[in-house]
């Protein structure tokens, strides 16, 4: 994280104060949170490992919640590839596979506990309604210009990903498939997982671009100061990534890939977790 | 072959540079009026997009107490709602002196909107700013080090804790590892380090190629402009595509709008050394080409300075370099202008003068010994008729008390710099209209109440060989008086 400091200030000064989340020195910097974050699991883990079924009980919600902060990590890094606009992409799936069923699967292994990635993914969704909620109701103005809409108040993340329905599709799949080889385990949960979000997000994009959803409750009628008025429509209408049918249908093979690759990593990394006792 | 075609053929540019709005000269320099106080503002530009322009204030006349600045877009989307302004900061030892800074977010046309208080009550004003990325920085060696020692740092620990946790992890606390374990950790380590290496590699060369498409995504290039001669006297100038213009195209509102009258304000300039000037004013005869009859013009080599206005008020001077034959006796015509130096006056000053065929006489007034860089000043030339009087009979050019023309003997600096300042006059017009300040875009012709002297705000942006070029009209005829000028560091 402080390796990153340095490296920042010299990448905006050297080409400019950017919105890019994945630049070089934003990645070390993430990288040095999610390594702070994985220290604080390996603690937990540990102490866990060597408690009885009280203490781990108690142990396990502050295991979820670590993990749960690092998934909001890795949400945040990917942002700028799961903007809802984007949910008839590919790359949205692509993303989506690469970065959650590892912190999931992995954290649910090493929790032990049933529905733990749900937990987590739940988790994640309720602080994310709350801060699209309550952050509007905070007085705010723009500091620096141009101002393209007047706001007077902080403006929010976008409405949560439904994870929770990837998430439960891991947990119900690698519960029933436990004792079976973890090969066919990361498949079929990863194709769930993939599966299950597509289920979801695939028409929850399709309703956030409508007016329907241009209200406090899902968020999309809150413009940045930075949006002019020309660039609304943005907000309620499909960017499509992929130029070509064939682009999408091979990113989204791409995705399937990734998702499996993805879990049979996240199970090898919890199978390891909950064996570490120190 | 006919002869025309071979000669448009050779006249195809060599080169087309680039430039910033002028070229070589980024910074802006405006005297103006904000109600009743008399400012001279100079902006000087950041490097780089977004960065913080500093913005100095000197009150030329009445007693100023405070200024607040902000940014606004000059046009359209943004020009409308401004963040909270900032109050400049009032020097110590001069009280007419205010400095103060503000981020320039976007590339594209801007105006510092300006409020002014003082002893006779509030005035305001606004200066277009052109904003547009020049170069990036290169690493310091200081961070470069930091940088590498923290790397090093990293890659060391997390050896370490590999290692570590392969070997140790799973034993209860205070067991001793056995061999196979310790094996285990020193493999887990090996495997590490190998991973480090590729991951470092992949990274640089991420962050090389992010580092070169921001670059390139960022960095100003005036379009490419492609000159050439038909039918003999007929120069066209053909704009090419401009990657940085057309990602910018909601912005920048790239419609080419008139600058005092004209689409294209052309400057032809005699090499190697700078003796022959032409002051033209193309058609737009397409959206991207523009054409114009030469005056008589003798054979050579020319520098081609095209200068454009978009929509927004943000200006582009594209360069070319042309071969052109010997053109035919035309006179220039509307306001068209060229001059041949026959006679120079060599700005080494103070008070360099200069006498023109109808014997009139001109004088640059400096203040101090010499010029220097980067100091912002009040270029002051004064008309004499031939008896020795302040002449009388000075007309506006072009609605300008007069033009000037600034060259740097290696080209690298290019400005065309009118009383009010160094921005295009089209886009003070705009910003006029949205300021009610009682002040006239058209402040050049403040000039009225000291016919025979005019001043042109400019700073020198570096030192050495300069060639000006001051445009006046009189009597229905267009002089050119040129001054050398060696600046000083």
């Amino acid at each position: 994280m402080l390796t990153s400091a340095p490296f920042d200030d010299w990448w905006h000064n050297a080409f400019g104060l950017d919105v890019q989340i994945l630049s070089p020195p934003h990645v070390v910097l993430i990288l040095g949170i999610f390594i702070l974050g994985l220290g604080g699991l390996f603690l937990i883990i540990a102490e866990m490992n060597r408690a009885n079924a009280e203490t781990r009980a108690i142990l396990n919600r502050i295991f979820l919640h670590v993990g749960c902060m690092l998934t909001i990590l890795l949400l945040m890094l990917i942002s700028e590839y799961t903007n809802y606009t984007q949910s008839h992409s590919a790359i949205y799936y692509r993303a989506l596979a690469l970065a959650m069923p590892l912190v999931l699967v992995g954290i649910a292994r090493a929790s032990g506990y049933k529905w733990a990635a749900t937990k987590v993914a739940g988790f994640y969704c309720v602080l994310w309604l709350l801060a699209l909620w309550l952050v509007p109701l905070v007085p705010a103005e723009p500091k620096l210009g141009p101002v393209y809409t007047r706001v007077t108040h902080l403006v929010p993340m976008e409405f949560p990903l439904l994870l929770f329905a990837g998430a439960a599709a891991l947990d119900f799949l690698l519960d029933r498939l436990t004792g079976h080889n973890k090969w066919l385990q990361a498949i079929v949960g990863g194709a769930g997982f993939l599966l299950a979000m597509i289920a979801v997000q695939w028409p929850m994009g399709r309703f956030l671009i409508s007016p329907l959803a241009e209200n406090r409750i899902f968020g999309t009628n809150y413009y940045p100061y930075m949006q002019p008025p020309s660039a609304y429509h943005f907000n309620h209408e499909f960017n499509f990534y992929e130029k070509s049918r064939a682009q999408f249908w091979v990113g989204m093979i791409i995705a399937f890939a990734a998702a499996f690759v993805m879990t049979r990593i996240g199970l090898a990394w919890g199978d390891w977790m909950r064996r570490v006792k120190r | 072959m006919n002869r025309a075609f071979l000669i448009s053929f050779a006249a195809c540019i060599l080169f087309s540079a680039c430039s910033s709005a002028h070229v070589g000269s980024p910074d802006v320099f405006y005297e103006g009026h904000a109600g009743p106080y008399r400012l001279f503002v100079t902006v000087r530009t950041p490097p780089m997009i977004p960065g913080i322009a500093q913005i100095e204030v000197r009150a030329l006349d009445g007693n100023v107490t405070d200024i607040r600045i902000v940014p606004l877009r000059a046009v359209g989307e943004g020009s409308e709602y401004a963040p909270p302004s900032d109050r400049m900061e009032r020097s110590q030892f001069d009280a007419q002196y205010f400095t103060g800074k503000l981020w320039l977010m976007q590339s594209g046309a801007w105006q510092v909107r300006m409020e002014v208080f003082g002893t006779h009550g509030k005035g305001e004003t606004a200066v277009p700013v052109p904003a547009a990325a020049r170069r990036t920085l290169r690493m310091q060696k200081s961070t470069g080090t930091l940088l590498i020692v923290l790397i090093l740092l990293l890659a060391a620990s997390m050896i370490a804790i590999l290692g570590a946790a392969a070997r140790e992890s799973q034993l209860e606390p205070g067991a001793a590892a056995s061999a196979p374990q310790r094996r285990r950790g020193r493999i887990a380590m090996a495997v590490t380090a190998v991973a480090l290496v590729v991951i470092l590699f992949l990274g640089n060369m991420w962050w090389n190629a992010a580092a070169s498409s921001r670059a390139d995504l960022m960095m100003y290039k005036a379009p490419p402009v492609e000159a050439s001669l038909q039918n003999t006297n007929s120069l066209v100038l053909k704009m090419g595509f401009s990657s940085w213009h057309d990602r910018r195209k909601q912005m920048l509102l790239d419609k080419i709008i008139p600058d005092h009258g004209h689409p294209m304000h052309l400057f032809l300039l005699g090499l190697p050394d700078l003796d022959r000037f032409y002051h033209l004013h193309p058609d737009q005869v397409a959206a991207d080409t523009f054409a114009e009859r030469l005056p008589a013009l003798a054979a050579g080599n020319y520098a081609v300075f095209a200068d454009i206005v978009r929509e927004s008020g943000f200006p582009d001077t594209m360069t070319a370099r042309i071969t052109l034959p010997d053109v035919p006796n035309n006179p220039p015509i509307g306001d068209d202008s060229a001059t041949t130096v026959a006679y120079v006056s060599d700005g080494k000053g103070p008070g360099t003068v200069l006498t023109l065929p109808d014997h009139s006489r001109w004088e640059w007034i400096i203040d101090g010994p010499t010029v220097h860089a980067r100091q912002p000043a009040l270029l002051r030339f004064r008309v004499f008729d031939k008896d020795g009087k302040p002449a009388s009979d000075l007309e506006p050019y072009m609605g300008m008390a007069g033009h000037l023309v600034i060259v740097k003997r290696d080209l690298t600096v290019f400005a065309h710099v009118h009383p009010s300042g160094s921005m295009p006059m089209a886009a003070l017009m705009l910003l006029e209209k949205q300021i009610n300040s009682g002040a006239s875009a058209m402040s050049g012709m403040h000039e009225t109440a000291r016919p025979a002297e005019i001043t042109f705000p400019y700073g020198f942006p570096e030192p050495g060989g300069y060639r000006l070029f001051v445009q006046i009209k009189r009597n229905g005829q267009v002089q050119t008086g040129v001054f050398d000028a060696h600046v000083e560091p």
